[in-house]
């Protein structure tokens, strides 16, 4: 069926992409066939760990998501061209070849190559966008009746 | 071989087909991802296992996180008849389509495919589909295309500026 040997090694990722759908797809027609159909208000509600959903589930989120995905794609990229790269940097042929010269100019250009990005790293760094800013939590100013005294009296018993 | 090409280039044509039907943002998101591991599978079938793990990572792994996390930083509540994006006719962009496409396909068709000669030397050779191109990609990238590469680098490192200074760091810099 599939003759060449390079698109026969892809046919187990189909394999798996077809066995994951089946899974899932599984998964929904038990839960459908077994499970009793009596849905009411209180069922219909999101699921938030148990608790009555708060507001919507349609809020914005945090903009800072945004950027570590623009620099995660510019990342993604950088590997993308590494991966030629260190299929043939410890070729034995092409080593010979060029009596170990190959090895040196390679790993030259690559040094190169990721030396400008990790600038743009060291950018992004100094510029505090890896930073996420944490909320801060706030003490109340509610000071308690009981002196702290008597808690410790409670925990020695 | 061909069943496949023909699987997937329909699941390809109908994950676009529900990309431009559908009405709601998230779920142009969710068939544009369908859309792009039809096309990944079709470069599969090609020979081109390099473009189809790069158009894999890159496209369905980073672009489209991309494009949800767009979605989910702008998205407001739906409204009541579930329509997010306004659709109207429109007769320019219509002709403007209709135009792009009939260019596209009078290239491909007045293309000399049979008498090009690197598809001549692969159909004597045989060899193209049995063997994996991220070798001689590799090879290629390390010296006739040296000066690309690295250029590739710069120009990544332009768009890390332009996406800080886009999102504007400026105040809340430390050190620059």
């Amino acid at each position: 069926m599939l003759q060449s040997a390079e698109i026969s090694a892809f046919s187990i990722a189909l394999l798996f992409i077809i066995l994951g759908i089946f899974f899932v797809l599984m998964g929904y027609l038990t839960a459908w066939l077994v499970s009793p159909h009596q849905p009411n208000e209180e069922k219909q509600t999101i699921y938030e760990c148990g608790e009555d959903p708060i507001g919507n589930a349609w809020g914005q989120i945090n903009s800072k998501f945004y950027i570590v995905a623009l620099l995660f794609i510019l990342f993604d990229i950088e590997i993308i061209l590494l991966f030629p790269w260190a299929i043939i940097f410890a070729d034995k042929s092409l080593y010979q070849a060029t009596q170990g010269l190959w090895g040196w100019i390679t790993l030259l250009e690559v040094i190169v190559f990721l030396f400008v990005l990790a600038l743009g790293l060291v950018y992004a760094w100094a510029k505090g966008v890896l930073e996420w800013e944490k909320p801060q939590p706030k003490n109340s100013d509610f000071q308690p009746i009981v002196p702290k005294k008597l808690y410790e009296k409670i925990n020695e018993l | 071989m061909t069943f496949f090409f023909y699987l997937f280039a329909t699941l390809t044509l109908l994950m676009t087909l529900l990309l431009l039907l559908s009405k709601k943002l998230i779920h142009l998101a969710f068939s544009f991802l369908g859309v792009l591991l039809g096309i990944a599978a079709l470069f599969v079938l090609a020979g081109a296992d390099f473009l189809a793990v790069a158009q894999i990572l890159v496209y369905a792994g980073g672009v489209l996180v991309l494009i949800i996390i767009g979605i989910m930083l702008t998205q407001t509540a739906p409204k009541e008849n579930g329509q997010n994006i306004t659709s109207h006719s429109n007769i320019i962009s219509a002709v403007l389509v209709l135009v792009l496409f009939s260019m596209l396909v009078y290239a491909f068709i007045s293309q000399p495919f049979e008498q090009q000669t690197w598809i001549q030397n692969a159909q004597i050779q045989q060899k193209t589909l049995q063997t994996s191109t991220l070798p001689s990609t590799g090879i290629l990238l390390m010296t006739q295309y040296l000066l690309p590469f690295e250029l590739t680098a710069i120009l990544l490192l332009v768009a890390i500026a332009g996406a800080i200074t886009l999102l504007q760091y400026k105040n809340k810099s430390r050190i620059l």
